[in-house]
């Protein structure tokens, strides 16, 4: 007994040994300048530093709240992404669908290879790429054009600069969003499907009645985990993609505290808001972990 | 006991992050002892032996005796074309600093253009500035000189300037110095804004040949002019790719030298867009929201809807994509400082033709433009450095064999020039530039003499890369061989130097002063809410997004969002001149 | 009951479908792709579709020239090297003591809720950079490998997979006197071979494409990494700075935006990634689904 506890000591510290460097650098690199928040409270002036600028106390904070671009940012930011989880679920759950029906591998090997692939690409090289198929005699327009529609500046107008930007993340992640539908398909019994065949089920009600149901706690279960984004537009997209021009319609949480904060040096403002989105997705992912373990029984730890 | 803990991991963590503070504090009083030890030690060099080595060093060329070492920020350049050997930390230029100067230049750090500002903020956060730093932004200018950062050039500026600085600020009047001085102590340098840098109009002569056009003076005519490219298409673009007036993808209306700008449109109607002017009682406003500012707009949404403007321009990615078409010879026209031909367009058409206008011109037959901002891009001393002065000698060394004046070192650096190595990849204050405020009609003059008479004038500052410019134009005139290398760089000689360079300062120019170039207190707070809803004003009306009508909702909202504010302020810093 | 069926019209839906969806995802490759092998009027004038016009291979010829690109290209290709090596030896460290029961490893739960929350704080770019330069590692590749050091997701992916490996290999082992370094070498490295294939692609995806850091911390041009390179020549020019530019640096930066130019590099720089992504693409299906669904 005595000699298992000991035994049980020793490996703990093995344990302990093998966390350290990553801790260490987790320690340094993210614990570290979690000190820096303190500059959401000051009035920061670079000149002064850290220690010899002025506490503000919430100051930063109220000014948030009485910015009219805060609510117009937050709209945006809220838009923005509930629009690519909500789209982009459904279209990775319809795609998976399509993939599980299809019979032919060779097919199906083929299309999800080119559907990953986008995933893999950076916004940097993504953007240049939007901006060549959206601009104004770029191969959409052009397309749409065939369908007799009036060609469209897509990424400088306001009108269409949000339903882009989730299109465009939709496009790069839904196929790489499928593959934990897909993989939960491949666990369905193969019998469910022949026993409703047997019972003269058509395609529609086997899609309906079983493949559905079977991934249903997936679908749930991602739901849940992606509340802990809704903060998260997608600074890299955004980034790359905006213009002065759409502002007002694509200006997120993430490109308001770089422009602001960066490059107007309002430092502590623009830590105010970063914090102020830190807190918010913290309540938010714990929340929703709590929520996943609940109804999914699903614990990360 | 937890809490403790907790407490003490809480601390950690400023400790680390204050270390720098405390380091740079105990620096700076490092490096005043060093100062103090330097002045006694040069002290006793006067004293003794050294009285004229001491005072060599104390010219504008004078030789270190004892190496110095000076760290530069700069602005990083993106495309420098290097050669082996060359590179912005290790070059001619800088073995020629060492060689004659004794310094040796260090670079801290590099940013690109639109970065470094933010860089700079970031470094001066950390508590760490360079011995000399490149500013591009007046307002952090501003800021690091009340809070004591920056060392006080008067004294400096009066000894170590050489003459060819003294002889080019001379020429700005003292103007650009000006703001740079605070309480009567001058705390940065500031690069030449040189002169005539307004836009003018560019059109294509040949398309004007073929169609037999008259260079257009007066709006009217401007429109006839670019409603006959655009229906005709005298360049064979195919029909419906001709461009009238090719115009600026975000900033369509800006300030001052904007190539691709529409401004010239607007100061034809007495109206200066995006600058604080002056009424005839004194009261300042700002230009974009004058009443006239909406007959511009009209004349523009008119345009685009006719299609004389380039229906797509928003789509252009900034002004990239504007030049390349105008360099594939797809644009009849566009608004562009003297410099605004590319050798590109040349390369793509060796057969193209440009002429230049003084268009449109207002109600009196003059053509209003701008001034240009006393001030651009500054150098400063951190106050930190022990050697303020090595700033105005490695600036002194760079324009000697720059302009040729020490014309061994040119011998050396030139070669490298020539074979495209930018200049401010290898020049250590980057960007930095001295010039006589009048260069580029003097220029201009020049060039004319030898293209027309073949004798090439000038006066004592007629520099070795005046002539240089000038012989360009002239091969050009004479007829190049398209296949010469050198040939597109000739075109924009002659197009830039002789064609457009001598319009700049005819009887019909009319300069209008700002009365305020710079930013105020609420500036940083206020103007970027502001400008983003002026660009988008002038983008909405001109597409039709929005109509004409929506100029007077942009005014009242610019006031409400904190235009009266800056407005005050402006007035208030105007009336304080 | 295997027999071949007949191909009905809900096959042919599905398969086009499926096609449609694979094309979609194609389409703006070959568009830059045409775009990079076109000549710069039809570019500029969007008249490229999925087919070169006037074909050409001008762009490329220009990367060829331009020894930036190159510097940068093999900044990139030696930053995802260390930087990959660095993430999976730490990723594979935390994440085997992570994946033991609470009862096994009493203080996995400290551990864990530090990690979770490192995931959604962060101190804002102000710290970082201080820090980074306090560190000394300011215009080192070091820079921007260092601080994103540990990739938390990838840790928790990895500890999840490792969750699945049954029990009774670990015991097995320890009877035979392994240690837990031993165990983790032997026994689950090479179960995990899918996991460990999916991360690397992750790491590597994940150092290729990052721009920002670079922009940050990066003090000179040829230690720029490729993507935020190509990222400084997008950028459109504000006309104060243009107003302070020479003649010459205006054509330079204009000469640099050209479509063509820019699409031919945005295609060499996707060349890594489309050459490297095939093979690990079988994996890594497994992968995530093992260490993010689990039972």
């Amino acid at each position: 007994m005595g000699n298992k506890y000991k035994k049980r000591n020793v490996t703990e510290r093995y344990y302990h040994l093998m966390l350290l460097p990553g801790m260490a650098f987790l320690f340094l690199f993210h614990i570290v300048p979690l000190g820096g928040v303190v500059i959401a409270f000051q009035n920061f002036k670079p000149v002064k530093g850290i220690f010899g600028s002025q506490f503000v106390g919430l100051d930063n904070f109220r000014r948030l709240f009485y910015l009219p671009d805060f609510w117009q940012i937050l709209e945006n930011t809220l838009l923005i992404a509930v629009g690519k989880i909500g789209m982009g679920m459904l279209m990775a759950v319809v795609f998976a669908v399509l993939l599980n029906e299809c019979r032919s591998t060779v097919l199906k090997r083929l299309v999800q290879t080119s559907v990953y692939l986008p995933h893999f690409l950076s916004w940097v090289i993504l953007a240049v790429m939007f901006s060549n198929l959206l601009s104004y005699g770029g191969v959409v327009n052009r397309f749409l054009g065939l369908f007799g529609m009036e060609p469209q500046m897509f990424l400088v107008s306001n009108k269409w600069f949000r339903s882009i930007a989730v299109l465009g993340d939709v496009w790069k992640e839904f196929g790489y969003n499928a593959v934990v539908y897909v993989a939960a398909m491949t666990s369905i019994d193969p019998g469910l499907y022949e026993a409703a065949k047997i019972d003269g089920a058509n395609r529609w009600d086997r899609i309906w009645h079983i493949t559905i149901p079977s991934i249903l706690p997936t679908i749930i279960l991602m739901m849940t985990l992606n509340m802990g984004q809704i903060m998260n537009a997608g600074f890299d997209e955004i980034f790359n993609l905006y213009s002065p021009l759409v502002y007002e319609t694509g200006d997120i949480i993430d490109t308001y505290v770089y422009r602001v904060g960066l490059t107007n040096m309002q430092y502590s403002f623009g830590t105010a808001v970063g914090l102020f989105k830190s807190v918010i997705s913290f309540i938010l992912l714990a929340g929703s972990y709590k929520l996943a373990d609940k109804f999914a029984g699903y614990r990360i730890f | 006991m937890k809490l403790k803990r907790i407490a003490a991991l809480l601390l950690v963590p400023c400790v680390i992050l204050g270390g720098c503070q405390s380091a740079a504090v105990s620096d700076e009083t490092e490096n005043a002892d060093n100062r103090q030890a330097e002045e006694t030690e040069t002290g006793t060099q006067q004293d003794g032996e050294g009285q004229a080595e001491a005072d060599s060093a104390a010219s504008p060329k004078g030789r270190y005796e004892e190496p110095v070492e000076v760290s530069i920020s700069k602005v990083m350049v993106t495309n420098p074309h290097l050669i082996e050997g060359q590179s912005p930390s290790d070059n001619v230029v800088l073995d020629l600093i060492k060689e004659d100067l004794n310094i040796d230049v260090k670079i801290a750090w590099e940013a690109e253009s639109s970065e470094y500002n933010n860089k700079l903020s970031l470094n001066i956060a950390s508590g760490d500035l360079p011995d000399i730093m490149y500013i591009t932004n007046y307002l952090t200018f501003r800021e690091m000189a009340d809070n004591d950062m920056l060392a006080d050039l008067t004294d400096i500026y009066e000894t170590y300037a050489g003459d060819y600085m003294k002889q080019t600020y001379a020429t700005f009047g003292g103007r650009n110095l000006e703001p740079l001085t605070i309480d009567g102590k001058l705390y940065a340098l500031s690069t030449a804004n040189i002169g005539y840098g307004h836009n003018i109009l560019w059109l294509r002569k040949d398309w004007l040949d073929k169609l037999g056009l008259e260079v257009p003076s007066t709006m009217e005519e401007l429109k006839h002019v670019l409603r006959e490219f655009v229906e005709k298409d005298p360049g064979g673009n195919g029909p419906g790719n001709t461009i009238g007036l090719a115009i600026h993808a975000t900033k369509p209306v800006a300030g001052y030298g904007n190539k691709f700008g529409v401004e010239p449109i607007f100061h034809s109607l007495g109206v200066y867009p995006t600058q604080w002017m002056k009424d005839d009682a004194g009261n300042v406003y700002y230009g974009s929201i004058a009443p006239e500012m909406k007959e511009g707009l009209e004349i523009l949404h008119d345009m685009y809807e006719e299609g004389l403007i380039d229906r797509q321009f928003v789509t252009r990615v900034g002004s990239g994509e504007t030049d390349a078409i105008v360099d594939s010879g797809l644009a009849g026209a566009w608004f562009a400082p003297w410099w605004g031909q590319s050798g590109d367009s040349y390369i793509n058409n060796p057969d193209i033709e440009l002429t230049v206008s003084n268009a449109p011109l207002d109600g009196e037959g003059k053509f209003n433009h701008l001034l240009p901002s006393p001030t651009a891009d500054l150098v400063a001393v951190s106050k930190d450095c022990p050697n303020p002065e090595a700033l105005l000698k490695i600036i002194n060394e760079e324009y000697d064999i720059y302009r040729g004046i020490d014309a061994e070192g040119m011998a050396k650096v030139q070669p490298i020039f020539d074979q495209g190595v930018s200049r401010e990849a290898l020049f250590p204050t980057g960007g930095f530039n001295l010039d006589y405020y009048d260069v580029v009609p003097k220029l201009g003059k020049l060039c004319k003499n030898l293209v027309e008479t073949g004798v090439m004038g000038g006066d004592e500052t007629t520099t070795e890369y005046d002539r240089w410019k000038a012989e360009g134009a002239k091969r050009y005139a004479d007829g190049i061989d398209p296949s010469d290398p050198n040939a597109p760089n000739t075109f924009r000689d002659y197009y830039g130097r002789y064609v457009g360079s001598n319009i700049l300062d005819t009887p019909e120019n009319n300069p209008v002063d700002a009365a305020y170039y710079y930013t105020t207190e609420s500036s940083d707070r206020l103007k970027p809410t502001l400008d983003k809803l002026e660009e988008q004003m002038y983008l909405q009306i001109i597409t039709g997004e929005k109509p004409l009508e929506y100029f007077d909702e942009f005014v009242e909202q610019w006031k409400k969002l904190g235009g009266d504010v800056l407005t005050q302020e402006v007035q208030v810093m105007v009336d304080g001149q | 009951m295997k027999k071949k069926r007949k191909i009905s019209t809900a096959d042919i839906l599905i398969a086009f479908l499926l096609i449609v969806c694979g094309l979609m995802c194609l389409i703006p490759i070959l568009n830059t792709v045409a775009i990079s092998f076109s000549d710069k009027t039809s570019a500029a004038m969007g008249r490229v579709g999925l087919w070169p016009i006037n074909f050409n291979v001008a762009g490329y010829r220009a990367i060829l020239e331009e020894k930036q690109f190159f510097h940068s290209f093999f900044v990139s290709v030696r930053r995802v090297a260390a930087g990959t090596a660095l993430n999976m030896t730490l990723t594979i460290l935390m994440a085997y003591p992570l994946s033991k029961e609470p009862g096994k490893f009493r203080a996995k739960k400290y551990y864990m809720w530090i990690v979770i929350f490192l995931m959604m704080f962060n101190g804002g770019i102000v710290p970082n950079f201080i820090l980074v330069k306090n560190l000394n590692l300011m215009d080192t590749i070091w820079a921007l490998i260092l601080p994103g050091a540990v990739p938390v997701f990838n840790v928790i992916l990895l500890m999840n997979f490792f969750k699945g490996i049954p029990d009774s290999l670990e015991e097995a082992a320890v009877i035979d006197g392994a240690n837990p370094l031993q165990i983790l070498i032997k026994v689950f490295l090479p179960m995990s071979k899918a996991a460990l294939a999916t991360i690397t692609l992750f790491c590597i995806v994940n150092h290729w494409n990052a721009f920002f850091d670079g922009k940050i911390y990066i003090n000179s041009l040829e230690k720029l990494p490729l993507q935020t390179y190509i990222q400084s020549l997008v950028v459109d020019l504000n006309p104060e700075q243009m107003a302070s530019m020479t003649p010459e640096q205006m054509s330079e930066q204009m000469q640099l935006s050209s479509l063509t130019f820019n699409s031919a590099k945005v295609v060499v720089s996707m060349l890594p990634i489309l050459l490297i992504y095939p093979f690990l693409q079988k994996y890594f299906v497994t992968g995530i689904v093992m260490g993010a669904v689990k039972e």
